[in-house]
């Protein structure tokens, strides 16, 4: 079942003369449950796509269904609404930096009107013992590492159990073994949950955990798959 | 506790927490608002002050109405009218009783340093019943004899010890080179136009301020039978008599001093205009550490607007944040200010008291001003797009 679908997308930056197409019109399906790497070079539209599924930018031509909500037709209500049923990773963990790493996971809990506290903090606690940071629960997110900080995303990420993940080059701020556990930790976790993950990288040390691999060069998906560990 | 849970979901206190990150940007912040408060507070207790100073003399006189010349400005050095209207009101079947009073600024000696100093003078009839306070009622009659006087405890240290002096006898001084002996003490107050009072008989007021017509009072205070409708007769006698003179209510006689005061001198502007200044300082403060705030949370801010945090959450959070501050910089605000009352009732001699109304008064505009600060800081964060921030 395809939960994302995408049709002659095309998006371009700027105005008259200065106006560039960087999406060419992009058709594609994301299926429930499938972990879909988009790879491909710095520059080459990946996180633009990223953005525009995620409804964060505005469809300039062609149309996204997220879920079946055509996010081109989408009322600002809509969109928050879409934007619930996405979790996301960036690059960059962007924790809040005042709140614990429990508080930190239980805040998209505060979307579901019979969360009380109590259960949310037993979900945000059973999430973490998944990332491996038990010992950590209390702790804020200064007083972590890099990879353990994107541990903490990937559980807030997935603790409202949304349709879709969306992960924005996760391991570009990690050295490789980092990386490497971080996304082997989205990977278990998805598979666990059926959770639908689209994940942006240029990193070729992870497109072995993609069960469909794409590739985006200037602008146009590829089936073509890159080889892996070939890097870009 | 929907609502609760609606400023505070989870039991996440964000906004706190927030402000509480950066210790001394939460200080610095709390510290503009207590200057702010203390300012806004002591200024309006200033004014409260003053008002109620101004009217001390007022609120002791016995009396429905007043007449007065229709130059008359306030409760000082006033051109007097003719006694004649005075009587003539007394004409009027609903008057109970009239009573002229003399007004002076004159100097008296300080009985130890001997230094001339001036003090108001009230000079009346003895006979009369001028002013509805007991002490002075009480005392009144000793003021028959010429020369004699009553004080007022309230009055500036300046003219001495006179109140200590009086536990071991009269006092002996000089008002405007006449000798003055000091029988008694009564109650009143300063007022911005007198450091001190003084209470003499109509005659002993042209015995030290011999150049004065005594049939030009000052002020002249009307009661009326009881029952007797004061703006009723206040129109009848402004309809009776000429326009020589100015008919007020006891009320309209309080309204003109307060408005002489707040008014027609800077006294009021100054006041005002300081007010408005420590809200703008303390807007300017709030404003800069909560758009601070949002500047260094915007990332984070942002992801939680991807991920379908509505503009709403942020904009109850940074006026959370707004509320926080203007409580806690109010409270010691507040304290402050009632230590700073303390300090100008003893220095200044000016009735300032810490009143509830008034500190009221000052949460409600600290928390407007707050929020306020905190609306414009939340511009930012409203017309970010997590698109462009990532």
């Amino acid at each position: 079942m395809s939960v994302i679908q995408i049709k002659d997308l095309r998006y371009s930056f700027g105005h008259g003369e200065t106006r560039q197409e960087v999406l060419h019109g992009i058709t594609a399906d994301f299926t429930q449950g499938e972990i879909t790497i988009i790879a491909g070079p710095s520059g080459s539209g990946k996180t633009t796509l990223l953005k525009l599924i995620a409804g964060l930018r505005t469809i300039q031509e062609g149309s996204i269904v997220i879920d079946g909500q055509p996010l081109e037709s989408s009322t600002q209500k809509q969109l928050v609404n879409v934007r619930r049923k996405i979790g996301f990773i960036f690059q960059s963990h962007h924790l809040i930096g005042s709140l614990s790493v429990t508080q930190n996971v239980m805040m998209p809990l505060t979307f579901d009107p019979k969360m009380t506290a109590a259960k949310a903090r037993e979900r945000a606690l059973e999430i973490l013992h998944e990332v491996d940071l038990d010992d950590h629960v209390n702790k804020k997110p200064e007083q972590l590492s890099g990879g353990q900080k994107q541990r903490v995303a990937i559980a807030r990420a997935l603790v409202h159990r949304p349709t879709i993940i969306l992960a924005d080059e996760p391991t570009a701020s990690l050295d490789g073994p980092t990386g490497r556990e971080v996304v082997s930790h989205l990977q278990r976790l998805s598979k666990e949950f059926g959770n639908t993950i689209v994940m942006v990288t240029h990193d070729n040390r992870i497109l072995d955990v993609a069960d469909h691999l794409v590739t985006l060069v200037d602008g146009k998906l590829s089936d073509h798959e890159p080889e892996i560990g070939s890097g870009f | 506790m929907p609502l609760l849970n609606k400023l505070v979901p989870l039991g996440i206190p964000l906004a706190w927490l927030n402000l509480i990150k950066e210790k001394k940007r939460f200080f610095a912040a709390v510290a503009g608002i207590i200057f702010a408060v203390t300012m806004m507070l002591y200024q309006m207790g200033l004014k409260t002050a003053m008002f109620t100073q101004v009217v001390f003399p007022h609120l002791m006189l016995n009396c429905d109405l007043v007449i007065t010349s229709p130059q008359y400005e306030y409760f000082g050095i006033s051109r007097g009218f003719t006694e004649k209207r005075l009587n003539q009101a007394f004409a009027l079947p609903q008057v109970d009783d009239v009573a002229p009073l003399y007004l002076v600024n004159l100097p008296i000696k300080n009985p130890l340093t001997k230094v001339n100093r001036d003090i108001f003078i009230i000079g009346f009839d003895p006979a009369d019943k001028p002013f509805s306070d007991e002490a002075i009622e009480s005392q009144q009659g000793l003021l028959k004899i010429p020369g004699h006087a009553l004080f007022d405890v309230r009055s500036h240290a300046k003219f001495g010890p006179i109140v200590d002096l009086l536990e071991e006898g009269t006092v002996t001084t000089e008002t405007n080179g006449r000798a003055t002996e000091i029988v008694g003490t009564f109650e009143m107050g300063t007022t911005f136009a007198a450091d001190g009072n003084l209470l003499v008989s109509k005659q002993t007021f042209f015995e030290i301020f011999p150049g004065q017509n005594p049939n030009l009072p000052a002020v002249g205070l009307i009661t009326l039978e009881p029952g007797s409708d004061a703006n009723a007769t206040a129109d009848e006698l402004r309809a009776m008599l000429p326009q020589d003179v100015k008919i007020m209510t006891r009320a309209e006689f309080i309204d003109n001093e307060k408005r002489y005061w707040g008014e027609r001198t800077p006294i009021g502007f100054v006041i005002s205009a300081s007010m408005a200044v420590a809200i703008i300082v303390g807007a300017v403060i709030v404003y800069q550490i909560l758009y601070t705030d949002v500047t260094d949370h915007l990332e984070e801010y942002a992801t939680l607007k991807s991920i379908g945090f509505k503009d709403s959450y942020f904009i109850s959070l940074i006026l959370q944040e707004s509320v926080i501050l203007s409580v806690l910089g109010f409270i010691p605000g507040a304290a402050f200010t009632a230590g700073l009352y303390y300090v100008t009732r003893k220095v200044a001699y000016m009735p300032t008291y810490f009143q509830w109304d008034n500190a009221g008064i000052v949460l409600g505009l600290t928390i407007f001003m707050c929020i306020l600060a905190g609306a414009l800081a939340t511009r930012k964060l409203r017309h970010a797009n997590p698109a462009d921030i990532f």
